[in-house]
């Protein structure tokens, strides 16, 4: 049932609900009303004077009263319209979800927000409160949230005091992970993403299972130029990437071509040459393993007109809780780069069209495309696995020269930018699967 | 060169390096007193790749010059107004092993009174207001005869303009210090002044007015060692936000001069209200830890928040004959910083421990 909540006008002390006279029956034994992590106790009284809303839906919801000290004790939006879900004694007022951000921007407004904006173009087959907030937004003492709530009337995120949501869908990494300790200790708490694993923890995830360890290039972790030393001698040429960095930052690919090493990295196209015995020096001096890195075999990838390219595959769980693939895009490198992100000067083209630039015909797309899936299926349900609550990744997969798939990274907070371009509409329901998602674990279906 | 590792780090602007030497003996002391060095830089000198700058580092009362590592605590005084410099913090914001308070010190207007309006209880401290368009400042001087017109966001705080409707088609308008009368053209004239910028149309009352321009008044608060908001400096100033426009008179005595009633309880009631907002601010905007209002008054003495900001490169304090001010606002920004320092460390042990 669709309502929507009015302030009674008899302003009783006491938490009331006034309904009218049809539901009274349905209602009268409930005890409680929960909206988000509160749960306020209430007496159900009938008005004969409300109306009972037959043609019940987003439009037309069904109007009901509260006592202003419920409105008060629930920090309730009474501007917009929720669904209602019941038990035996509690009635619940939903979806009631968040959205926990990082710290892209420094403060967050309704103008920072067109991402989140653009996942809502479906609210009213919703309705709730979805709320976006950081992880200093939430006062403890009060146990309340400042963050920005969808207004759909004015179709704007805008500021309010609000509960703290049951479902969280975690959108942020960058902060320390006692606030999410904190939330998960919250009874009932559903927060996804609620962790994201380096390079080198994930490789130590995957690699535990034999189906898996297929995809995997053989990868060890820096400790000294040694560590280089071994794997090069072994492989010739490797690429070294920070396990703590996305989008590429930090990557450096080194080849030994007889007693030196080239080196190229993520800023720049022209390679350079090193001594092989100046390595631990060098890259010390240029202060380079500040971060923890990874060294893993270089991959003879498949090129398009001499670029390297990459599939992102963006999986998310749909409302029955199942992994989906919503979309793929491949992403071809910018000229003599090696990395893919479009941010740094690549471009994006569907698989279709990446299969036929890179094999022309010797590759059947459809196939690929399954396969593609499957694998990251596979890898999703390895993550599930691990007992964290995930509800989306970006993989990163690619494919060799000898048309053999590489597990190169994922994320759970993928970018899908290059959707914009390639087909808004599947990047407008990646932006809105979480909406149905997170309602449907908070209890609430698409209607 | 080995660079050296410092405690805490004092970000401030290269055009502000005279001043900043006044304050050394300052920082050698306080180093001294507490045990801690500081490192103090400016983001031109950063180098970003490596984190590491030139920089006046100062330890157990020594001051040298030297290169130092970008600190894991650091204060930031200074607006940033290149691509370059905004970019290196913006970077440095976002570095988790870094902690950097004030990272921003120059708010957009429209956002922070946005977030002030969710609070009830600030609502009376506001006046109405709307983004710029000339239908709505037409709405405004027609139904309110009056308006102040800001900009939503700019490096320097920027003058103010109000616009007075003094009869039909004639308008008074006072843009700093100068006043004007325009007969018709004032859309004209305005958007030769706004010239498309993003502004703010506050719908105020009539202003109380001191010696003959509108009374302001700015308060800065800071957090003091256990994070909590302190009021530091009250300053009298006239003229709207316009500079060269301070007066050294107590407010207090301002207030009584005005004859406004019961004015110790107003000065009251100013401090409560910046020390509120900031702590509500604080769940919206994080690291805050120095920041100022700007206050106009109607002629009752309620009190208006004209404009928000963080640390001022002009600021206000080192203008001030009197450098105490000064120094304890530097005394109290470094003792929040080592607080932070000093939970950091508590943390790392609990979880060493657990």
């Amino acid at each position: 049932m669709w309502v929507k909540i009015q302030k009674a006008t008899d302003n009783e002390g006491d938490t009331t609900i006034i309904v009218p006279s049809e539901l009274n029956e349905q209602w009268l034994h409930k005890t409680h009303v929960q909206y988000g992590e509160r749960s306020i106790p209430i007496t159900v009284k009938v008005d004969v004077n409300l109306v009972y809303n037959q043609e019940n839906n987003y439009e037309n919801p069904q109007m009901i009263h509260f006592s202003s000290a419920l409105i008060e004790k629930l920090d309730l939006i009474d501007k917009i319209t929720y669904q209602i879900s019941e038990d035996n004694e509690t009635i619940s007022l939903g979806p009631i979800v968040g959205f926990l951000l990082g710290d892209q921007q420094y403060y967050y407004h309704d103008r920072y927000l067109q991402e989140l904006t653009i996942s809502m173009e479906n609210y009213a087959k919703i309705g709730g409160l979805f709320m976006a907030f950081n992880h200093f937004s939430v006062d403890w003492d009060q146990r309340v949230v400042h963050g920005l709530f969808y207004d759909f009337e004015l179709k704007k995120w805008s500021y309010g005091r609000m509960p703290i949501p049951m479902v969280i869908y975690r959108r942020g990494f960058t902060y320390g992970n006692r606030f999410v300790e904190r939330l998960q200790q919250l009874k009932g708490m559903f927060l996804f993403n609620e962790i994201r694993f380096n390079k080198w923890q994930m490789y130590n995830l995957l690699q535990d299972h034999t189906s898996f360890q297929t995809y995997l290039p053989e990868t060890v972790r820096y400790v000294n130029a040694d560590s280089i030393k071994q794997m090069i001698d072994k492989y010739k040429k490797i690429i070294l990437k920070p396990a703590d960095l996305s989008r590429g930052r930090g990557i450096i690919v080194l080849e030994k071509i007889k007693e030196k090493i080239k080196v190229r990295d993520y800023r720049s196209v022209v390679p350079y040459f090193i001594e092989e015995n100046n390595l631990q020096s060098l890259l010390e001096g240029e202060n380079l393993f500040k971060n923890d890195y990874i060294i893993q075999q270089y991959i003879n990838l498949a090129r398009i007109s001499d670029a390297l390219w990459d599939i992102r595959i963006v999986m998310q769980k749909d409302p029955e809780h199942q992994w989906r693939c919503s979309g793929i895009e491949c992403r071809v490198a910018g000229r003599n780069r090696v990395i893919t992100n479009i941010s740094n000067g690549g471009r994006a083209l569907t698989l279709k069209q990446a299969l036929l630039e890179s094999f022309e015909k010797e590759i059947d797309p459809e196939i690929t495309e399954l396969e593609v899936i499957r694998i990251s299926e596979q890898f999703c349900k390895l993550m599930d696995q691990t007992g964290y609550k995930f509800a989306e990744f970006g993989l990163d997969l690619a494919i060799d020269e000898e048309m053999n798939f590489w597990f190169i990274e994922a994320n759970v907070r993928p970018t899908f930018n290059g959707f914009k371009t390639l087909d808004m509409e599947i990047y407008k329901k990646i932006c809105e699967n979480p909406v149905f998602f997170a309602s449907s674990v908070a209890g609430f279906k698409r209607m | 060169m080995e660079e050296s590792s410092v405690d805490l780090g004092f970000i401030y602007n290269s055009q502000h390096r005279l001043k900043l030497k006044k304050m050394i003996p300052f920082f050698s002391e306080w180093s001294k007193q507490n045990q801690v060095s500081i490192g103090l830089y400016t983001l031109a000198d950063l180098n970003l790749e490596q984190l590491k700058t030139k920089g006046i580092i100062i330890h157990n009362g020594n001051v040298i010059n030297g290169l130092l590592k970008v600190p894991i605590f650091n204060f930031n005084f200074a607006l940033h107004t290149t691509n370059n410099n905004r970019k290196k913090m913006r970077y440095l914001r976002k570095n988790e092993k870094i902690v950097i308070i004030n990272p921003i010190n120059s708010f957009n207007q429209t956002i922070l009174f946005d977030m002030l309006s969710s609070f009830p209880t600030y609502l009376p401290f506001l006046f109405p207001y709307e983004s710029f368009t000339k239908e709505k400042l037409e709405d405004a001087l027609e139904t309110k005869k009056k308006a102040i017109l800001l900009k939503e966001k700019s490096f320097l705080p920027p003058k103010i303009i109000q616009v007075k409707k003094a009869e039909s088609n004639v308008f008074e308008i006072f843009y700093g210090q100068n006043k004007q009368t325009i007969k018709e053209e004032i859309m004209d004239y305005l958007s030769k002044v706004i010239q498309d910028k993003p502004y703010l149309i506050l719908k105020g009352e009539d202003l109380l007015t001191w010696k003959g321009l509108p009374l302001e008044v700015r308060i800065y608060v800071q957090k003091n060692n256990e994070g909590k908001w302190r009021i530091g400096e009250k300053l009298v100033k006239r003229s709207l936000l316009a500079k060269n426009s301070v007066y050294t008179a107590s407010l207090e005595e301002v207030f009584k001069e005005s004859m406004l009633q019961d004015h110790l309880k107003k000065v009251e009631l100013l401090e409560q209200v910046s020390l509120n907002v900031f702590s509500a601010l604080d769940f919206y905007i994080p690291f805050l830890g120095h920041c100022f209002l700007d206050f106009v008054f109607d002629h009752e003495g309620n009190p208006y928040v004209l404009y928000i900001g963080g640390w001022d490169t002009d600021h206000l304090l080192f203008r001030l004959d009197d450098e105490t001010s000064a120094v304890e606002c530097m005394k109290s920004a470094f003792s929040y910083l080592l607080e932070l320092k000093n939970q950091a460390k508590e943390e790392k042990r609990d979880s060493t421990c657990g």
